[in-house]
């Protein structure tokens, strides 16, 4: 369970390293991950889980304790992984392009046979490539890092439901695009 | 027995694979599985694309030492830098620590603007007066144009004093 004492929190927020250190220690991994999952690139991941806590420390005098922390830095983590991912797409076009040449190849089912050589697991991260943001984050979030449709919905700010249908369409999506390698496979 | 196939699988990809039905609801949704071979096989496909590829994911992935490293470097230097607020109010705490006299030498200028500010009002006020006062002679004009007393109005001004 990722929780943080009100006392921790308190400390930290009146700037006590050692106290943000905790904060981030908890949460740290969760965030990273996040990132990671979301841009592929641990640079960029790096990058986002850096700015995340940055953001953490200078808010975290304005945090009311009423809330949950882990929801709150959940929160920023998530805004900030999409940001960055929005930004890359525009600036550098490398993800869309990556995501360009992905959905070629998987959807017309050409013959370049390098990229099923690949293993199993990267097969997959190619599949989280292929939702679109806002499905692969209820995604990541649900079945990697196993949290309920509560607390998605809680991070993201959005309804249960909402999470609910995103879930089951990236899973449609995985298992229409997972057939489609498999079929390429055999 | 009937049954909404296409609901049946939402469950299944959602609620039932994510372990939210109560025992109830989870009992129909395995007798279903258990009945029908489209949803038998349904189920194992979910359950090999969706649940399975992600299960030892997690422990993979933790944040590289670096991470809090340059975290550490850039409260740092958060710390050693002004926030926007002190930049923004530092030039005026610097002028309310000057010495007296210059602080009445504002307060001074401040006054003059003042008094500039209300006399330029005052002006215009004249001004406005004036305006009103030549509309009211113009009207005087229009209204005075056919008759007789035409004359007699008009010589009251400088300007046709001085060319008739």
């Amino acid at each position: 369970m990722l929780e943080v004492a009100p006392h921790i929190v308190e400390k930290a927020a009146q700037g006590d390293r050692e106290a943000f250190k905790f904060i981030y220690d908890t949460f740290g991994d969760f965030v990273y991950r996040l990132a990671w999952r979301m841009l592929r690139h641990e640079q960029d991941a790096e990058e986002v889980a850096q700015d995340v806590f940055l953001q953490v420390y200078k808010k975290l005098k304005y945090f009311r304790q009423e809330s949950s922390l882990k929801t709150w830095i959940f929160r920023i983590a998530v805004n900030l992984t999409l940001n960055y991912r929005k930004k890359m797409s525009r600036n550098r076009k490398r993800l869309a392009a990556y995501r360009d040449q992905e959905t070629e190849q998987y959807q017309t089912r050409r013959k370049n046979m390098d990229m099923f050589k690949e293993d199993y697991q990267k097969a997959i991260d190619r599949l989280l490539n292929m939702l679109n943001p806002e499905q692969r984050i209820c995604v990541v979030l649900r079945s990697i890092e196993k949290m309920s449709y509560e607390e998605i919905a809680q991070t993201l700010n959005i309804n249960v439901n909402t999470v609910r249908s995103r879930v089951m369409r990236a899973r449609e999506k995985m298992m229409s695009l997972k057939e489609v390698i498999m079929h390429e496979l055999r | 027995m009937n049954y909404d196939k296409e609901k049946v699988k939402q469950i299944i990809l959602t609620d039932y694979l994510d372990g939210r039905l109560d025992a109830d609801e989870k009992r129909k949704i395995d007798d279903l599985i258990a009945q029908h071979h489209e949803l038998q096989s349904f189920y194992t496909r979910a359950v090999g694309c969706t649940v399975k590829p992600f299960e030892h994911e997690r422990e993979d992935i933790v944040a590289p030492v670096g991470v809090w490293e340059s975290i550490e470097d850039q409260l740092d230097s958060l710390e050693q830098r002004p926030s926007v607020v002190d930049r923004i109010f530092q030039p005026f705490v610097h002028f309310w620590n000057q010495p007296r006299i210059v602080l009445s030498g504002g307060i001074v200028v401040v006054f003059l603007m003042f008094v500039f500010f209300f006399y330029q009002q005052r002006q215009k006020k004249v001004v406005r007066y004036n305006q009103e006062a030549q509309i009211e002679y113009f009207i005087l004009l229009v209204e005075t144009s056919s008759s007789d007393k035409l004359e007699e109005t008009i010589i009251e001004t400088r300007l046709e004093k001085y060319f008739l």
